[in-house]
């Protein structure tokens, strides 16, 4: 099943984040609770972890992005 | 001993670590590992460096500071794991961290305590926005954050009896020169604390801190691992130069009465691609290609390709 990984939202606050690094790439598989990307918003550098276990299948955002709240920026396959 | 509830009444008591160091690599790395113990309380640090410039975690170093002139003043360049901007610090400066959980409103609740504590030693202390604090108008202090499973690392400096002279020297006169996708510093003007508070000195007012919160001290045994986090991490180059986001750097200047124009774009710190006009530019530019963007290095490459000194100082200095 493909899901989308998206923009958290952080604070009551937070409109946009800028996606500052990615650290899984395309095709790694990744666990439930492992750090997917880091995000700065409002001085705060926040490590955001995956939802699911599953396969990081497309990255849509380029490291440097600047995305709104809960815009799109990866696909992943996840496994039961 | 004070605990320090949110807003729905949930209470942790807080632990106090002490460092005296003041080498700002091994702080920060004595700062990862606090924030890595596996605690449920919060936790209090209350520290200061030797003169240092601080960049946040994406922040494009070179654009933030320049570096023949933090040579010259003796600061050590560091890049912390926090967002946000670039910080001067020197003994004149106390820095305290908070660690807690990473609930809403955290944030707001450690700056309301902290200003509280100054106010009660007699600054009149406001907040000036992005977690930053002023008196009349001026900043006093700075902070900046991490979230990472699920506890929050804030910390914040506080201007006591800083050397603002260096302060002011040490940012990037060169910066209007770089384009990157890095986050930026937001200039402000400072002020010091010391005199709000009858001249107290920096070591003071990290004695006072302290004992406003009457945390519980305990002392984990962190200075091997923190030393060995601060050698192969935050005194590594490849962190505190290479970790700073690609850009673009064009600056015309003047080289002992020649006028010279230098383009490069760098990654990981490096030369990737550059182009020099003016005397002698393509010497120039053969001799930097690839350079690592490492004061010794460019100097040593500049030197060899050109024989006026004078005309090699004045590259050094527009390079950055």
């Amino acid at each position: 099943m493909k899901i989308e990984v998206t923009m958290p939202k952080m604070s009551p606050e937070m409109r946009s984040g800028v996606l500052c690094a990615w650290l899984k790439g395309e095709g790694d598989r990744v666990r439930k609770g492992e750090a997917l990307f880091e995000v700065e918003t409002e001085k705060v550098v926040c490590q955001v972890e995956a939802e699911r276990d599953g396969v990081l299948v497309r990255l849509l955002a380029e490291e440097g992005d600047d995305m709104p709240v809960g815009a799109v920026l990866a696909e992943m396959e996840a496994q039961p | 001993m004070v605990v320090n509830g949110d807003a729905k009444g949930r209470i942790n008591a807080m632990l106090y670590i002490a460092n005296d160091a003041l080498d700002p690599a091994y702080n920060q790395a004595f700062e990862a590992c606090a924030f890595e113990l596996p605690l449920r309380e919060d936790v209090l640090l209350v520290w200061r460096n030797r003169r240092a410039v601080v960049c946040g975690r994406y922040q494009n170093l070179y654009q933030e500071t320049h570096l023949p002139t933090a040579a010259v003043r003796g600061a050590a360049l560091v890049r912390r794991t926090t967002g946000g901007g670039c910080v001067y610090h020197d003994p004149g400066n106390v820095n305290y961290t908070w660690i807690t959980d990473a609930r809403d409103g955290a944030c707001e609740r450690v700056l309301a305590c902290v200003m509280d504590v100054l106010r009660q030693m007699g600054a009149p202390v406001e907040p000036l926005g992005a977690g930053g604090i002023a008196v009349a108008g001026r900043k006093v202090s700075g902070s900046a954050r991490r979230v990472a499973n699920g506890r929050l690392l804030h910390h914040g400096t506080l201007l006591v009896d800083a050397d603002l002279g260096a302060l002011r020297s040490l940012a990037n006169g060169h910066s209007a020169c770089y384009r990157s996708r890095a986050i930026r510093s937001v200039p402000a003007p400072v002020a010091n604390l010391s005199a709000w508070l009858g001249g107290m000195d920096a070591a003071t007012l990290a004695e006072r801190l302290v004992a406003a919160f009457a945390p519980e001290r305990i002392a984990p045994d962190l200075a091997g691992r923190a030393e060995a986090l601060a050698q192969s991490r935050y005194r590594a180059w490849s962190w505190t130069f290479g970790k700073s986001p690609k850009f673009v750097f064009e600056r015309a200047f003047d080289a002992g009465g020649a006028p010279m124009c230098v383009r490069y774009a760098a990654e990981r710190g490096e030369i990737r691609q550059i182009h020099v006009e003016g005397e002698g530019g393509a010497r120039v530019a053969r001799a930097l290609n690839g350079a690592r963007l490492a004061l010794d290095e460019v100097r040593a490459r500049l030197w060899d390709a050109i024989a006026d000194e004078a005309r090699a100082q004045a590259l050094l200095e527009n390079l950055f």
